[in-house]
């Protein structure tokens, strides 16, 4: 290998002094996503308050997220199941980054929940809350394996929306 | 099925933000590559690229937009796509290229220009998750990382300072890595100082964002032969997809690089990876990643690379262990997303040949293997070079 | 498949945006053009010591033979209409005030092209072939954009 590569590295200083010509686009990308037929009977649910799954009778996986066909199985899948509002954390993480790389000053605490109702392992991405906030808090109050309660907005605030959750919290606190 | 050889190879520097074009940056790799193989673009029969989200460097079909700079005029020309696993995969398509005969010569490239997405690259990312059932929960992408490891380490029970001891091996390697963006020498304490992310992930053990370029042109054996002699040949390549919906997956292994690993040593001949593969560039994106790799690869039991990388066995001047990202990998030279897996495929051809200069690993190498990885945490792809 | 909701009116569909812009630098040969633009008025091409062409926009390498291009030469403001297009309406479907005439202008001697908006002549007498010459801003305003090279207009 040559050891002179070749590259022209910049700073953001150079960008900003003009040392370096730039051109923007700030294109207007805007979507309509259909929720399509498992997704949109699952958003439905979230307003009516429950957790919607989807059962392959050739399994037997009952499966959240729920979808219409089993992708092992290749087929439709058969019936929705209701599943409770509850479940363990599978794994979590204790977040101070924003979306666009900012910094946070108190925590997001996002986590997979395996959903009891449904199959082993079948979990959702939420957050946790009343777990604390700042590092520290929440190393001491969530373990990997706790059980944990969704936290719902009051029906009449519900739009069908994941966020209908507002988060799920350790199970064996008292309100 | 033909032989293929890797005849060169070139990289650009990797930058944080470079002046170059994408266009340029593929050329500046892709001439570097031509010239180590002593050959002129009108030897090369067709051209494979790999570039991942349109979203980086902000223009539609990317693919089409690059291709003057990676030289396919008027050629043969395809982009093949499995996010961050693209750089292992495009050498994979390039080596069916020629061993189904189609083709004497394939010029391989790999690009990125993470650089122009404002306010900041991490940003493209958040449509990676689902529209419906994630994005409106405020997400940013270091959460799924962040999520793997914690799995990972709460499995296992692998305490952090035997994580962060991957950042430092890796970025100490890249200090004699010409291309490097973020080498030096780091103890474990700052590593684990460093600010929080996404908890348990501190800013030392993420890869940053990165602009570069790599390139490595293959021949079939017909065309090879008649370029010299003792070749660096393609002996096993695997590729493998697990399902999007990653909350449904057991996130302490990664399944699909066993699978990509297991095609990839069957066409090998390889029984026993432990002994025969001899030096090893897993993807590091993140310090939990090489030892979660590694062990999706075989070459240490679930559970067990952190253990081994305690006692030296990744270490790159080891003689009894295999030498691991002697490179400096993504998170000593950088992680231009597509680029990088196409780096760690050069380092292994490089290091075989006894060219890696100040890099070159003690013990003696006839095989080696570049795993790469991405999409949504699902993909692996593995090729095997030998001598 | 029989869909579980029944009303189209209860579909559920979801909004979403990227959330994402962009700040490109215009690379080696980009800058170069854009600082010819921007300081002189003028185009400019690349010219490859192999395959002998210039080439507009320039580029670092030829594509052709992939060959360094170091060398730049001059590209005068008088070219000819290669191939023209009359817009009568915006991307959102509204009529334009005017129509606009766009026209991808070869220069001789040069390969490749400009595009830009020729004024100064009606839609209909625009020729293929017709010499056109570039009007510039003057040198206060001109940023190192696109925009610099104003319109082409009859020569």
């Amino acid at each position: 290998m040559s050891t002179a590569l070749r590259g022209t590295p910049l700073r953001e200083e150079d960008i900003r002094t003009g040392k370096a010509l730039t051109t923007e686009w700030h294109g207007k990308i805007d979507y309509t996503f259909d929720a399509g037929a498992a997704i949109g009977q699952f958003l439905h649910g979230l307003k009516d308050g429950k957790l919607l799954g989807r059962k392959c009778h050739a399994c037997g996986r009952t499966m959240i997220p729920p979808r219409m066909f089993c992708e092992r199985c290749f087929r439709r899948s058969d019936e929705w199941v209701e599943l409770k509002d509850s479940g363990r954390v599978n794994t979590f993480s204790v977040s101070f980054v924003n979306w666009d790389a900012s910094r946070r000053q108190t925590p997001q605490v996002p986590a997979v929940i395996e959903i009891d109702g449904a199959s082993q392992g079948m979990g959702i991405l939420h957050l946790l809350g009343e777990v604390g906030n700042s590092l520290a808090e929440v190393l001491e109050h969530v373990k990997v394996g706790m059980p944990v309660q969704a936290v719902w907005k009051p029906a009449e605030q519900r739009e069908g929306s994941i966020t209908d959750i507002l988060y799920f919290r350790p199970a064996a606190t008292k309100r | 099925m033909g032989k293929v050889a890797v005849l060169g190879a070139g990289l650009t520097k990797f930058m944080r933000r470079s002046l170059e074009t994408g266009r340029e940056l593929c050329w500046e790799a892709a001439s570097a590559a031509l010239r180590e193989a002593d050959l002129s673009l009108a030897d090369i029969d067709c051209v494979v690229m790999a570039t991942a989200p349109d979203a980086f460097d902000g223009v539609h079909m990317k693919g089409e937009y690059l291709l003057d700079g990676a030289g396919a005029k008027g050629k043969p020309y395809v982009r093949v796509y499995v996010g961050g696993g693209s750089g292992v995969f495009a050498p994979i398509a390039g080596w069916y290229h020629l061993a189904s005969g189609a083709f004497r010569t394939c010029l391989v490239v790999a690009e990125e220009k993470m650089s122009p997405t404002q306010p900041h690259p991490q940003g493209a990312f958040n449509a990676i998750y689902d529209q419906f059932t994630e994005r409106p929960l405020g997400v940013n992408l270091l959460w799924i990382f962040s999520l793997e490891q914690m799995r990972y380490m709460h499995t296992y029970n692998i305490p952090l300072e035997l994580i962060a001891r991957v950042a430092v091996k890796n970025k100490r390697n890249a200090k004699d890595h010409p291309a490097c963006q973020l080498g030096g020498e780091f103890t474990v304490e700052e590593v684990l100082g460093a600010e929080v992310m996404s908890y348990p992930v501190t800013r030392l053990m993420v890869s940053p964002v990165t602009d570069g370029a790599a390139a490595i042109v293959l021949a079939n054996e017909e065309f090879a032969k008649k370029k010299g002699k003792n070749h660096v040949w393609v002996e096993g390549v695997g590729w493998n997809l697990d399902t999007s919906y990653w909350t449904n997956r057991d996130l302490a292994y990664p399944e699909y690089v066993e699978k990509a690993a297991t095609m990839a040593y069957k066409m090998a001949g390889i029984t026993k990876p432990r002994e025969e593969i001899h030096v090893v560039e897993p993807y590091d994106p993140f310090a939990y990643k090489e030892l979660h790799h590694l062990e999706g690869l075989q070459l240490a039991d679930k559970g067990q690379a952190p253990r081994l990388l305690e006692k030296g066995y990744w270490d790159r001047d080891t003689t009894t262990g295999i030498p691991a990202t002697p490179s400096g990998g993504l998170l000593g030279v950088g992680n231009p997303i597509a680029a990088a897996g196409l780096m760690k495929v050069a380092e292994i051809f490089w290091q075989l040949q006894g060219k890696a200069g100040a890099r070159q690993i003690r013990r003696n190498a006839k095989r080696g293997l570049a795993q790469a990885w991405g999409d949504l945490m699902q993909v692996g792809t593995v090729v095997i070079l030998g001598v | 498949m029989r869909e579980y909701v029944v009303k189209n009116t209860e579909l559920k569909s979801v909004p979403g945006d990227w959330g994402v812009w962009h700040r490109y630098t215009y690379g080696v040969a980009g800058e170069r053009f854009f600082r010819e633009v921007k300081d002189h008025g003028r185009l400019v091409a690349s010219v490859c010591p192999q395959c002998r062409h210039a080439v507009l926009p320039p580029s670092l390498y030829c594509e052709d033979c992939f060959a360094e291009m170091t060398e730049y030469q001059p590209v005068g403001d008088v070219g000819t209409v290669h191939s023209f297009t009359v817009l009568r309406e915006s991307l959102e479907e509204t009529a334009l005030p005017e129509p606009v005439v766009a026209a991808l202008v070869q220069f001789e001697g040069v390969k490749g092209g400009f595009l830009g908006a020729l004024k100064g002549v009606a839609p209909e007498q625009v020729r293929i072939g017709m010499r056109v010459k570039a009007v510039w801003k003057p040198p206060g305003q001109r940023q190192g954009a696109l925009s610099d090279l104003s319109h082409f207009s009859p020569a």
